[in-house]
């Protein structure tokens, strides 16, 4: 639900916000293991689309990520 | 000395134990992640779900979905829970620790989501692309510009306070909820969302007229506003004057 709040929004600040509040992961790890999930578990397209989208906003603000 | 011995003997032994709980709790038989139902959520995080529902609904305007992501919740009326939740945020509860920052919109999200579920499930409006990789496209909620098709005085001699009810539909008069109306007036603004008196109707909204106050109203930001919106002069039987309320009707054209 973050993700598609973000991939409507592309406010990156208030799904950090939200994920660092729902879990005790970090927000780019809870991601990329949700990612792995839905992937694994056959989820539409648009469903593994929108968890890249973040995940991909995610890590490009890590140190080292792309820009 | 068999006193002072009894004692470390004693603080040892606590010390001991707790370890001894901690290696068990910790290392070798942790307490294992249990699955809990939503239905089982705190109040207050339930809140949060609605809300992270609503929010998700907003972009992607699946109510189907956000119907099955309620469902868990085992809620007798989930239309009531968010309009309920909806009316506490615009009465200043706080809104949401996950959102803190989302005010108003939080307040439209879930009247809009109560709205929709209501109603019989549609294809929403105009669908906008977002940035999403390849040529996914989800839809998402638009609203077009409004018409005041009606501005009628009320006059009741008994009403306590001068009341603007305003009614806001669609094209076919079929009533929205979640739309925002913004009322402003010299020196001051009040911003509420239709729906949240469900019991006068899912699109109906109210503020209090000040005699000798002009207001504008605007119906959803950026669209038009409607000016020089003032509480009329009602007759009484007995030849003297009081300040009377009105009916403001808008429709989508």
């Amino acid at each position: 639900m973050v993700a598609e709040v973000y991939a409507a929004s592309s406010d990156l600040d208030s799904a950090n916000f939200a994920l660092a509040g729902l879990f005790s992961q970090t927000p780019s790890s809870i991601v990329a293991e949700t990612l792995a999930f839905v992937t694994n578990k056959g989820y539409t397209q648009i469903d593994i689309a929108t968890l890249q989208l973040l995940a991909n906003a995610i890590n490009a603000r890590l140190p080292g990520g792309s820009p | 000395m068999s006193r002072t011995f009894r004692w470390l003997e004693f603080i040892l032994g606590i010390i001991l134990g707790f370890s001894l709980a901690l290696l068990i709790t910790w290392w070798v038989a942790p307490n294992t992640r249990v699955l809990s139902s939503p239905a089982a959520l705190h109040p207050s995080f339930r809140d949060e779900y609605h809300l992270l529902v609503a929010s998700a609904y907003r972009a992607t305007g699946d109510v189907e979905r956000a119907r099955s992501r309620l469902l868990p919740l085992h809620e007798n009326d989930v239309v009531k829970s968010l309009l309920d939740q909806a009316i506490r945020y615009q009465s200043g509860q706080d809104v949401s620790s996950l959102f803190p920052q989302a005010g108003m919109q939080a307040v439209q999200d879930l009247a809009l989501l109560a709205q929709d579920l209501q109603s019989t499930p549609t294809p929403s409006t105009p669908t906008l692309p977002f940035a999403i990789p390849s040529t996914v496209i989800l839809p998402t909620r638009t609203w077009l510009p409004f018409d005041l098709i009606s501005h009628e005085p009320v006059c009741d001699s008994s009403a306590s306070i001068s009341l603007a009810h305003i009614y806001i539909g669609d094209s076919s008069g079929q009533p929205l909820t979640g739309v925002q109306v913004i009322v402003t007036w010299e020196g001051g603004q009040e911003k509420f969302s239709t729906g949240l008196k469900p019991e006068k109707g899912l699109g109906y909204a109210d503020f209090i007229l000040t005699p000798g106050v002009s207001y504008t109203i605007q119906i959803q930001p950026a669209y038009q506003a409607f000016t020089g919106i003032s509480s009329p002069t009602c007759d009484s039987d007995d030849g003297s004057t009081y300040p009377g309320g009105l009916v403001l009707i808008f429709q989508q054209p």
